[in-house]
């Protein structure tokens, strides 16, 4: 993946002083595209736009909360604490820079600022920051079959749980399992599994309808498929589309019975309580997956 | 002055609209602090005090920077003595950018433009994410509307916006579209 962006980056610049707001647009421009606040309250709303920034320049002193004020409620919101805050400032004391910096700023820049050395340190900044994210997502993705890893499956049934436990709303789960998988890498080999499990992975992934539906490999042969807001018969609609797809893949299963790779899967659908845990939700569904096994394979059992 | 010009890459005619900026926002600047004290409002006059201390040091005032942090200091104690210092210093570095403004190269003006609508469409959305693209959006509409948009409206959201008060350039934007309906065009 190219570390470099196809547009611009876009900056949120925060400060009170036209004179200051004036130097860094002009300043900055060729360079990145650029939004405005002047206060700490439009930094907050402009940070959580649709698209939001990719570095804030922050002054300390404004109207209404300060600037470390303002820092302290990005970094304590989901969707702008990734986002890094570099304070610009003409108060000079050490106080400050370590208070900023304590409070999650990545940097900290005395005014008045050389326009040359602050474009090159947000520069440095915004590639820190596209690796950083790099890293994090290839953190969350199985490596060979290109989707969501399990370390990322468990990470976001603990935030879905904890979600449909306020709103009071069903979660669903869904646990395939390829059939004869053992049978298919003994009379093909490991190469053929492989590659075998990554169009599965793919066809499963396909399977979901929602973009909060998070399909994942759970472990070898098995995939989970978690949906939000979902009951029980939304989620054997979206189980049986994973079967359906996986079937029509017909990739052959050499010598053993049935002859195209299929999958069985369990679906298991709750209202979390603060009773329950999250992990009854997986066996549950793995009770059924069992079930659906027993029964004949290649099907579903809710 | 000229360690700020390095400071801005050499670039005079950005080194010029600043110092023309700080004098529109600073030219006042002792008169507000002493509005602020009289209105019992401390805290406004020493906010107000650290940004003429900033935009000076961003000019190359170092006089009025100087002076501007010492009457931070001395308003944020209570005391009032250090202003009369810092009028001076004001008034001094106004009339030094007058002559240093005048021989700085001008800017040059945007393209114009021949579609209204789709200038005021432009300002429009760019006022909507308060996206600093929103100065050439109006240089755009400036040129592209020539008579065909009331010139005292044009000032009025040109003004809002140099300020980058986006809220009120957005009413002062509705304004001119309103009028522009009402005249019949669309």
């Amino acid at each position: 993946m190219s570390l470099v962006r196809a547009h611009r980056p876009l900056l949120l610049i925060a400060d009170d002083e036209p004179v200051n707001l004036q130097l860094l647009v002009d300043g900055l421009r060729d360079d990145f595209r650029i939004r405005i606040a002047t206060d700490g309250e439009q930094v907050l709303a402009l940070a959580a736009n649709d698209e939001p920034p990719d570095l804030i320049l922050l002054d300390v002193v404004m109207p209404g909360f300060d600037g470390y004020e303002t820092c302290r409620r990005l970094k304590q919101q989901e969707p702008t604490r990734e986002i890094p805050v570099i304070f610009v400032t003409s108060l000079g004391h050490e106080d400050g820079e370590m208070r900023g910096l304590e409070l999650g700023a990545v940097d900290y820049i005395t005014k008045p600022v050389n326009l040359r050395i602050m474009r090159a340190r947000i520069h440095t900044h915004l590639k820190l920051k596209q690796i950083q994210d790099h890293l994090a997502a290839l953190s969350n993705v199985d490596g060979l079959t290109g989707i969501a890893n399990r370390r990322r499956f468990d990470e976001v049934l603990a935030l879905e749980w904890r979600r449909n436990l306020r709103a009071e709303t069903p979660l669903a789960l869904v646990i395939a399992d390829i059939d004869f998988f053992k049978q298919f890498n003994d009379s093909h080999g490991h190469l053929a599994g492989d590659d075998c499990l990554r169009r599965v992975a793919a066809a499963i992934d396909r399977s979901m309808r929602r973009p909060t539906d998070l399909a994942a490999r759970y472990g070898g042969e098995e995939f989970v498929a978690l949906l939000a807001d979902t009951d029980t018969e939304g989620a054997c609609l979206v189980a049986e589309a994973m079967r359906a797809n996986v079937a029509a893949l017909e990739i052959t299963n050499g010598d053993a019975t049935p002859l195209r790779v299929t999958v069985s899967c369990g679906v298991a659908s709750a209202i979390p309580t603060s009773e329950d845990a999250a992990v009854d939700l997986v066996t549950q569904a793995d009770t059924r997956l069992y079930a659906a096994k027993s029964s004949g394979r290649n099907r579903i059992a809710c | 002055m000229a360690a700020a010009q390095d400071r801005l890459g050499g670039n005079r005619r950005l080194h010029a609209e600043l110092l023309l900026r700080f004098v529109a926002e600073h030219a006042d600047g002792t008169t507000a602090v002493c509005a602020s004290l009289r209105a019992l409002r401390p805290a406004e006059a020493v906010a107000a005090l650290h940004r003429l201390k900033g935009a000076a040091r961003i000019v190359g005032a170092h006089a009025v920077a100087e002076a501007a942090a010492r009457a931070e200091d001395d308003v944020s104690h209570g005391g009032t003595q250090s202003l009369d210092a810092l009028h001076d210093a004001l008034c001094d570095a106004i009339a030094s950018i007058s002559v240093h403004v005048a021989v700085a190269p001008a800017q040059q003006d945007a393209p114009a433009v021949l579609d209204v609508d789709r200038a005021l469409a432009d300002v429009a959305a760019a006022l909507r994410t308060h996206d600093a693209s929103a100065m050439d959006a109006i240089r755009q509409l400036r040129h592209a509307s020539r008579h065909e948009l009331p010139p005292e409206q044009l000032v009025t959201l040109e003004q809002h916006l140099s300020r980058f008060d986006f809220e009120r350039a957005r009413e002062a934007l509705d304004e001119i579209v309103v009028a522009r309906r009402h005249a019949g065009v669309r």
